[in-house]
């Protein structure tokens, strides 16, 4: 080799060390909203959910981050119990012949915050670590994560490794219910206020407030992932991710439909969902610039061990309209085969499943997206953004599993909503 | 509706079967990395509005994950 | 310190010249986009050569390179941006057989090139040639042991560097369009003019100051010059010899061009092959020609 190649190759090292010093203050604030509508016109929920983001960027590969989410959900949902030709009581609530019963007192807010830094450790890896911390009047979660980045031959490749951990606590308003009990049952847990700590916190006359009331879920998260620089245009990105879940992971409000010989409830029970869950993903990605244009292609494969196989296409084009426009229309696709313990219902006098769920979200289901970003660069320092996005959830209206009076209704009907995103981003 | 998605392949397909450089590898030197350099060429370009999605998704179907580790529970699913 | 300043002028449609005034240059900035991108990216661009200046200047005693020299003699941790120049120096010394090398730093203190000072009696360069040599510093895990007596120079990488620096940051930050950096005549064009005409460039007649001996185009590249008509000391009979010092004696290569420019991929890059060339002295053309690359001899 040449003096000049190998001059050239010392000149990549530099250059590639040190990067842009650039520090700036970065924010973006954003508020998405979105009302939901099923196709037999019952209203189910409204979600407003803004959040905040602050960067400090140091250099290219250095900064800390800091967001705050703010949840707002309220309307009615699914409560796992399907249509019937009969009118339908569920103690609180009385549902109409043919329509799918909607518990309609579903309220909850919930706040996230989350610190994320990126450091570097030398001129060729890095790592980032990151805290997050959720509350909701029935959830909390605390988390944590680290990854490690490696560069190789000039950043051309990059490997990840990373690690997380999240610690989670249900604690359900009306308390928690025996599995397959009926929900007219009177309750025969009371709702634990604070959890068996072993200080013996709880024992006394007050009821001392724990931080993390209820039943706990664990969750395990690894990942591996390479992102390669194909040629000047084209980026590729792969990922491996495993996640183990261990603990209370029911859904405490969703109940299922005991049904007799002909198709029609005679009880509801509540569901029952094993205590742990190994998944796994692999995704690709590609990018590429077609000239001042980029495509964005997503794929991910997702399977567990509760059977559900998830197959997940993305696509996203981002177009520059002027220097001062630009659009990112996009596309999602997901389809989803039902968990093995999913039942549309439990038939009357039949032995009980070890698990049984009726949530239409384990069912086999597909989700479609179709919608736009709108961006308007006001400046160097202000830009403003409107996203608008149709997000279609259709099922299996007639399954072959449904019976007698089952057959007459819409056992999934199919939710269609549009969602809003307004946002304001820049810096300092 | 998988239009689209064809759409998508055979937009690939033209790019390579055109002769066009964005599928053949080539080693980038640290000063021919101005267009990956772009904020449309980032693996997530609206890191929000991503967050936002990816919890909508989280909410409303049974799989999740792919692109990180961590980011904080939610009690909607 | 004076105030520092930068200027931005429209120079065609959708063309804008920054210029400052940094490492003894005059700094210009060639962008192609509109007046607020533009002036916010030359601004940008000044400041961040300002700072590379004020980090690297032998000649300011708070910088990061003198508060080095003034530690020498025991470890000390280097930030990671002036580790890179310091491995990127050591590659250079490796690979030119010692003849580019940062310590001649202790050499360039007794010199003074400012066209009427004689050069420092060959006596004392004979002494300093004991603190001079790459191989006598330790640079292990970050840390830096620089022997007790040892100055490090970077006059001949910081304007490169700072060139390409500048100008890949730039390339980040702005989308599309054109990008020139010319710092005093060492230069990058990393990226092409959107309507394809090339840029041009003058390189300096050394003998008629101001009037362009010879134009370059280039669509994309980079042009870096080695020797100067302006930075020289005298000998006894008046003669000018250049500030480019042989690590071995202290002393300007005779015989040699009086300025070496060479095209290539980067300013670095250029820089370092020119100043390489000025060090073989009369084998200066032979060995460019052996290098396959585009230069120019004065």
């Amino acid at each position: 080799m040449q003096l000049k190649e190998k001059l050239g190759l010392a000149v990549c090292s530099l250059l590639t060390a040190t990067q842009s010093q650039a520090a700036d203050w970065l924010y973006d604030a954003s508020v998405l909203s979105y009302s939901e509508k099923d196709s037999q016109q019952q209203d189910r929920v409204s979600v407003i959910e803004p959040v905040i983001s602050v960067t400090k960027q140091n250099a290219v590969d250095d900064y800390v981050q800091f967001q705050a989410v703010y949840d707002s959900l309220s309307g009615a949902s699914p409560n796992g119990a399907n249509a019937a030709g009969v009118q339908q009581n569920f103690n609180n609530f009385l549902v109409r012949p043919g329509f799918t019963p909607l518990d309609p007192g579903f309220n909850d807010t919930r706040f996230a915050f989350n610190l994320n830094w990126l450091k570097p450790f030398d001129r060729l890896s890095r790592y980032l670590a990151g805290l997050s911390f959720s509350s909701e009047t029935d959830y909390k979660s605390a988390g944590a994560n680290f990854s490690y980045l490696q560069d190789f031959d000039h950043k051309r490749t990059t490997l990840t490794f990373g690690g997380a951990y999240s610690y989670d606590a249900v604690n359900p308003h009306g308390g928690f219910h025996d599995p397959f009990t009926s929900i007219y049952a009177l309750p025969a847990t009371p709702a634990p206020q604070t959890q068996t700590s072993p200080s013996g916190g709880g024992t006394g006359s007050g009821e001392s407030e724990s931080l993390f009331p209820g039943k706990i879920k664990q969750t395990f998260e690894g990942i591996f992932g390479i992102s390669h620089v194909l040629n000047r245009f084209t980026l590729l990105n792969f990922t491996y991710g495993l996640s183990y879940v261990n603990g209370y992971q029911t859904d405490p409000y969703k109940i299922i439909s005991v049904i007799d010989s002909a198709g029609l409830p005679v009880d509801y029970v509540w569901e029952k969902r094993p205590g742990t869950r190994l998944k796994q993903t692999l995704k690709g990605s590609f990018i590429t610039a077609i000239g001042r244009d980029s495509l964005h292609l997503n794929y991910r494969y997702y399977w567990d061990d509760w059977g559900i196989h998830t197959n997940t296409y993305d696509v996203k084009y981002h177009l520059g309209l002027g220097s001062l426009l630009y659009l990112v229309p996009h596309y999602r696709l997901s389809q989803q085969t039902q968990a093995n313990f999913y039942r549309l219902s439990l038939n009357n006098g039949q032995a009980l499943p070890e698990f049984a769920s009726a949530d239409y979200r384990l069912a086999d289901m597909t989700t479609t997206t179709l919608g736009s970003m709108f961006g308007v660069r006001l400046n160097a320092k202000l830009t403003l953004t409107a996203n608008i996005e149709q997000i279609r959830q259709t099922g299996n209206n007639h399954p072959a599993i449904a019976i007698g009076d089952q057959r007459r209704h819409d056992m999934f009907p199919d939710l269609t909503f549009w969602a809003l995103t307004f946002g304001v981003r820049g810096k300092w | 509706m998988k239009l689209f998605l064809i759409q998508g392949i055979a937009l690939v397909l033209v790019m390579a079967l055109s002769g066009c450089s964005h599928l053949q590898p080539q080693a980038v030197k640290p000063w021919q990395r101005g267009i990956l350099a772009r904020q449309n060429m980032a693996i997530s370009p609206n890191p929000v509005q991503q967050g936002l999605d990816d919890h909508i998704y989280f909410s409303k179907e049974a799989a999740s994950g792919g692109s990180g580790v961590g980011g904080g529970g939610c009690g909607c699913n | 310190m004076t105030e520092r300043n930068w200027q931005c002028q429209q120079k065609g449609e959708g063309l804008w010249l920054g210029t400052f005034e940094a490492m003894k240059s005059p700094c210009e900035i060639w962008l192609e986009t509109g007046e607020e991108n533009a002036r916010a990216l030359i601004q940008w661009a000044a400041s961040e050569t300002w700072r590379i200046e004020e980090k690297y200047s032998r000649f300011r005693s708070d910088s990061v390179l003198s508060q080095i020299n003034q530690q020498a003699g025991q470890w000390q941790t280097l930030d990671m941006e002036t580790l890179s120049l310091l491995n990127f120096a050591d590659e250079c010394w490796r690979l030119t057989d010692g003849m580019i090398d940062i310590t001649v730093g202790t050499y360039l203190k007794h010199w003074h090139f400012d066209s009427n000072t004689r050069p420092p009696p060959r006596k004392l360069l004979k002494q300093l040639a004991a603190s001079v040599g790459w191989e006598k510093i330790q640079l292990q895990q970050g840390n830096l042991l620089l022997p007790e007596g040892m100055q490090l120079d970077l006059g001949g990488i910081g304007k490169e560097y700072a060139v390409d620096a500048v100008a890949l940051a730039l390339a980040a930050k702005l989308a599309e369009g054109g990008i020139m950096v010319n710092f005093g005549g060492d230069l990058m064009a990393i990226r092409a003019k959107l309507d394809q005409s090339p840029w041009t460039v003058g390189i300096e007649n050394i003998v008629a100051d101001e009037s362009a001996v010879k134009v370059i185009s280039l669509f994309r590249g980079a042009i870096a010059t080695s020797g100067s008509t302006k930075r020289y000391a005298v000998d006894k009979r008046g003669r000018p010899l250049g500030h480019i010092l042989n690590p071995k004696t202290g002393w300007p290569v005779a015989h040699g061009p009086a300025s070496v420019t060479v095209i290539a991929d980067t300013a670095t890059q250029c820089g370092m092959l020119s100043t390489y060339a000025m060090l073989q002295g009369e084998q200066a053309e032979d060995f460019l020609q052996q290098q396959d690359v585009r230069f120019l001899l004065q």
